[in-house]
């Protein structure tokens, strides 16, 4: 997997908000997203997800130009701003219907993957009920239970108490291999240094500092 | 003479269907006759309008948006919304015939698809000398059929102006088109298309069926060639 950005620029009503980006991503790695609200980290995930269309620039997955060769990225999954998923479905309804799109994850595959993340798949409870932990908890799972090969993650670790945020870092860890590309964007620099292989500060909608 | 929808004290199925959705006859601005604006017409059309609302943006978030990302094309999730408008409308006139056999189960109207002899000479300006009956096969056409595809089509073109500015701007000019349907007689304007009342088979130079059909399929074919074109660069942003 690899992702090629170049010169991506992103202007809407007037305002730069990606400022041309230019980065390489390869599979086998995790890549943190820093930066002050406001400085470009959702549109930049949004951006490779194919969510916005370029003022000016390109990205290309695996040499697939994104909204001319392919509108999507092929095998992606997804957790942007918060989770909205269907209030009135429990969290394996939820799933099950995400996953009736490309009929690739099997039943086992949805109920391990709200396991891991600290949730019953058995619980009736709707997503409605949900506390804000328990939602983030299962926007999590609906962008890995598929095990895509690109994880974009919009500041994860949102509403989850400590024990959850270890246990997602762990699964996130888990998730790296060598065809895959994990994207998450953070406020927190020390959580994410901790997980990521290499972290991309963003500034004004530019790219500040790539270690 | 005309008095249109008048209904007999037992109405039929039909009657009562025509009663609904006639509409109102063609205005002329002059005569010195008021603009009568067709009230349960528009009230079923802005149903429509509201339900078909910020539906398409909605889906740009939250599970539609989970959704979209893995239906591989946007042109998939496109047609999603093209459904979803057709079944809305579908389901407002189901509604309303559903309703109208519930009147029959309470005794309020006749267990009769016929139109009343009296309704179909008092509705018919052309008829109302000849003393011709509508048949039913026409008042098929024209009450149902055409008005579930005009509404369809006009959907449509709310979703188009949804999809490509904002909610509210869909729903402010799709309510000004279908008043304006409503004062002006012009082709375009297929709003009036939905009104039995327009049509040849009520009103001397009233719309041919086929010619409203054609009509409603070049805007149809328009708006969807514009939203497939404008897809590939449309932001799939929360629009509020």
């Amino acid at each position: 997997m690899n992702i090629e950005i170049r010169e991506y620029t992103k202007i809407i009503r007037k305002k730069t908000i990606l400022d041309n980006i230019n980065l390489t991503l390869s599979g086998g790695k995790i890549y943190g997203l820093r930066g002050v609200n406001g400085s470009g980290k959702t549109m930049l995930i949004r951006a490779i997800c194919g969510l916005i269309y370029p003022t000016k620039g390109f990205i290309t997955i695996n040499g697939k130009k994104l909204g001319e060769d392919i509108s999507f990225p092929e095998r992606v999954g997804a957790l942007i701003e918060s989770p909205a998923l269907l209030p009135e479905y429990s969290a394996y309804n939820n799933l099950k219907l995400i996953a009736s799109i490309k009929g690739t994850a099997t039943n086992d595959e949805i109920i391990n993957a709200i396991k891991n993340v600290g949730l019953d798949p058995f619980s009736k409870k709707k997503f409605g009920k949900f506390s804000l932990g328990m939602k983030q908890k299962l926007g999590i799972a609906a962008a890995i239970f598929e095990s895509p090969d690109l994880v974009l993650l919009d500041e994860p670790f949102n509403a989850l108490d400590e024990e959850s945020i270890v246990n997602i870092k762990e699964i996130i860890r888990d998730m790296k291999c060598e065809n895959r590309i994990i994207i998450l964007s953070c406020h927190d620099r020390s959580l994410l240094d901790d997980i990521s292989d290499e972290t991309i500060e963003m500034k004004g909608g530019k790219i500040y500092e790539n270690n | 003479m005309k008095v249109a929808g008048i209904i007999d004290e037992n109405p039929s199925i039909s009657d009562a269907l025509i009663h609904i959705l006639r509409g109102e006859y063609r205005y002329d601005p002059g005569f010195k006759e008021p603009f009568k604006i067709p009230a349960s017409w528009l009230a079923i059309q802005l149903f429509i309008t509201f339900s078909i609302g910020k539906y398409s943006t909605d889906e740009m978030s939250g599970i539609g948006q989970q959704l979209l990302i893995r239906s591989s094309k946007k042109r998939k999730w496109f047609f999603g919304k093209i459904a979803y408008c057709f079944s809305v409308v579908l389901s407002y006139y189901l509604i309303i015939i559903a309703v109208i056999l519930f009147g029959t189960l309470l005794g309020l109207t006749r267990c009769d698809i016929s139109l009343t002899g009296i309704v179909s000479y008092n509705l018919n300006e052309i008829n109302y000398e000849s003393q011709v009956l509508i048949d039913s096969k026409s008042l098929l056409m024209y009450v149902i059929v055409l008005p579930v595809f005009t509404s369809f089509v006009i959907s449509v073109c709310q979703t188009l102006l949804t999809i490509i500015f904002r909610p509210i701007v869909g729903f402010i000019s799709i309510i000004c088109y279908q008043v304006l349907s409503a004062y002006f007689s012009f082709p375009f304007l297929i709003g009036s298309y939905s009104m039995l009342l327009r049509s040849n088979i009520c009103t001397y130079n009233g719309f041919l069926f086929s010619d409203a059909i054609i009509t409603e399929l070049i805007v149809l074919f328009v708006v969807i060639l514009i939203l497939v074109i404008k897809l590939r660069k449309i932001d799939y942003l929360p629009r509020s």
